[in-house]
């Protein structure tokens, strides 16, 4: 008896999880580091303000932004060279960072992330005396 | 040497054909050819559609033109450098681009609309009157 209740159990946790369907897009993104911050700059077009979504857990920096679909689905196109969908892409950050002081702009579809160094991790000239 | 393979080779030359042409008649199946910027283009009866993803640009970076059954977009992306920096990735880039379209129909010029927004530009393109579809009358002899 108990061993049927174990065997339904697991297969609960074995079905995946279907939330949404969706394409997913990988936005192009421009990374640069300055002695006080690391800027991701990545081009998320079609997105507005309030649909990104920006996260840092374990290390990992997460970028996950929607676009609403701009055409009917069963649209017909005359020519069709991209897909209209969300962004969606993670880094791993190696460095330790201010997690409070992560800083998103969004203007005409371009994301500018401001992710500022931990103290600790920033370059620090050290001037040299002369005896 | 390579005599053997001349009729291998003709072969390949006729298959590209052979697909190039039967995507040519449906612009919709085309291969993306990598042109900047990537365009979709629809229509409903009165007016064509055309979007294309220009991220980072304002209306004073691009130019839209038409003429006869042409439309050209065109202008330059200059993206802001960040000063005393070391680049880690770049896959963003810059510069000119311009990419004409024809379409299948003239364009009225005067009333085409362009918008600028989060980044996609949507151009309407109406149907010159001359080429909208029209209801004939089927009179009773």
């Amino acid at each position: 008896m108990s061993n049927t209740a174990i065997e339904k159990q697991q297969n609960t946790v074995n079905v995946p999880e279907r939330i949404q369907q969706s394409v997913m897009y990988t936005p192009l993104v421009d990374i640069v580091e300055t002695n006080d911050a690391f800027i991701f700059q990545a081009d998320v077009p079609g997105v507005q303000p309030g649909d990104i979504d920006i996260s840092f857990e374990n290390g990992v920096l997460t970028i996950d932004a929607k676009a609403h679909p701009r055409q009917a689905q069963n649209q017909n196109y005359l020519w069709q060279e991209y897909g209209v969908g969300n962004f969606y892409r993670q880094f791993t950050l190696n460095t330790p960072i201010v997690v409070e002081q992560i800083k998103a702009e969004l203007k005409n579809g371009e994301l500018r992330l401001t992710v500022p160094k931990a103290e600790s991790a920033r370059t620090r000239k050290i001037q040299i005396k002369s005896s | 040497m390579l005599t053997g393979f001349a009729p291998l080779l003709r072969l390949q030359d006729q298959m590209n054909r052979l697909f190039e042409d039967f995507f040519e008649d449906i612009p919709a199946l085309r291969p993306y050819s990598g042109a900047y910027p990537a365009v979709n283009v629809w229509e409903d009866g009165d007016c064509a559609y055309l979007e294309a993803e220009l991220p980072g640009m304002s209306m004073n970076d691009i130019e839209v033109l038409v003429m006869g059954d042409q439309v050209t977009v065109r202008g330059q992306r200059k993206i802001e450098q960040v000063k005393d920096a070391s680049w880690h990735r770049r896959e963003r880039s810059q510069g000119e681009f311009s990419r004409t379209l024809s379409l299948p129909w003239q364009i009225e010029a005067d009333k085409v609309e362009a918008h600028l927004r989060d980044g996609i530009l949507t151009v309407k393109l109406p149907k010159c009157e001359s080429c909208k579809p029209r209801k004939i009358n089927v009179l009773p002899a």
